[in-house]
């Protein structure tokens, strides 16, 4: 390698080399990170590799099927609860007399006070309907003296609609008449002084 | 060809030997993929039980070390690109002190004298680290030409490129270097 020892710019020694010599110095470096030995025993390595992942899927095999079947049977077990009834345990019904609504305000009673009673009327409505609701306490044990029968839905009468009957117009219904202006008169100023 | 239909056939000793015939070309191609030792035996590991899977696929229509490396690559760029190995990027300090002590030893001759040992190890650092500011696409094929260890058409395989692109990605990675160099003062 041909060296000639100039000083750079960065302070430091950055020799000028032929263009054939640093061709070979990039040659030599590439090679450098490259050019390197596997580690003792890769194919070793390999080898135990391959042989522990085929163990592997011979113990996978029955652990996904002990997988599989637990999963069907916790399936099972959802589809069959799934079909019981679900409010077999003794209901609780709450009977609370609801809160009666609030006395509508007078006329002369401002606009924004009348719509505070108003919403606390319904509020009061809700809370009496929330606690009619008919509470069930959750049981799987089918208790049926407390099971509670609703009634089928009463068949609706289908509603009859007339039909419209469209209306012609004729034009000779239609009468047009001319607009009347009434002359205009124009009355000449007075010209009296003040 | 016979080993390669033997270990078609299930015989494991068959592909140990092709293991230990092509585990060099292997290592290589995955350390200049990923640039790491330590994860280029663990890629070249990888490559070898993908490539023992995929074995029916393989019909002879290239070489089997062709065949072979081509899955190494692909396995080295799919390692490249996975989030882990950054993440033990940043934990991990990076062997780059160790390599460069190395190749400072490497590069020492005792025919040398004191000047030229330090400015050629110098310069050898100095190529290294801006073969590492390469773009991928350049980098790439000149590493793996650069180890002597593929043909052209090997590399053109791997890379998935044109024979014709690979020669001219290489030549224009040592064009840019020399630039660079030049740039530095290293070229006369």
């Amino acid at each position: 390698m041909k060296t000639n020892g100039n000083s750079d710019s960065r302070g430091g020694t950055s020799p000028l080399i032929a263009n054939k010599a640093i061709d070979d110095a990039i040659d030599h470096a590439v090679r450098m990170m490259t050019s390197r030995e596997p580690a003792p025993g890769l194919d070793g390595r390999v080898l135990a590799r391959l042989e522990q992942q085929t163990r592997g899927s011979v113990i996978t095999v029955p652990r996904l099927v002990a997988a599989s079947l637990a999963a069907a049977a916790l399936i099972a077990v959802v589809m069959t609860s799934s079909r019981a009834p679900v409010t077999t345990g003794p209901s609780i019904t709450t009977n609370v007399p609801a809160v009666p609504p609030a006395p509508r305000s007078p006329e002369s009673t401002p606009r924004v006070r009348e719509v505070a009673s108003g919403e606390s009327v319904r509020q009061s409505t809700r809370t009496a309907a929330r606690r009619q609701r008919t509470v069930n306490a959750a049981s799987l044990e089918p208790t049926p003296e407390t099971t509670v029968t609703v009634p089928a839905l009463e068949v609706i009468e289908p509603i009859q609609v007339t039909a419209v009957r469209p209306v012609s117009m004729h034009m000779s219904e239609i009468a047009i008449e001319p607009i009347q202006v009434a002359p205009l008169r124009v009355e000449p100023l007075s010209s009296t002084p003040h | 060809m016979d080993l390669v239909r033997l270990a078609q056939a299930g015989d494991s000793e068959a592909f140990g030997v092709l293991v230990t015939r092509h585990q060099r070309a292997v290592y290589r191609a995955a350390l200049a993929g990923v640039g790491s030792s330590t994860e280029a035996d663990d890629v070249a590991q990888e490559a070898f039980v993908a490539a023992y899977r995929k074995l029916g696929d393989f019909r002879g229509q290239a070489a089997f070390k062709t065949w072979m490396l081509a899955i190494a690559w692909r396995k080295a760029m799919d390692r490249r690109k996975s989030v882990s190995r950054w993440l033990r990027s940043v934990v991990v300090p990076s062997e780059s002190a160790e390599e460069t002590d190395d190749l400072v030893e490497r590069v020492r001759s005792p025919k040398r004298t004191q000047e030229e040992e330090i400015s050629g190890a110098q310069l050898q650092r100095t190529i290294r680290d801006l073969i590492r500011t390469l773009p991928q696409k350049l980098r790439d094929p000149l590493l793996l030409a650069g180890s002597g260890e593929y043909t052209y058409d090997q590399i053109a395989t791997m890379l998935e490129i044109p024979l014709g692109t690979v020669k001219w990605r290489v030549s224009e990675a040592r064009r840019i270097l020399k630039q660079k160099l030049a740039a530095l003062g290293y070229q006369r």
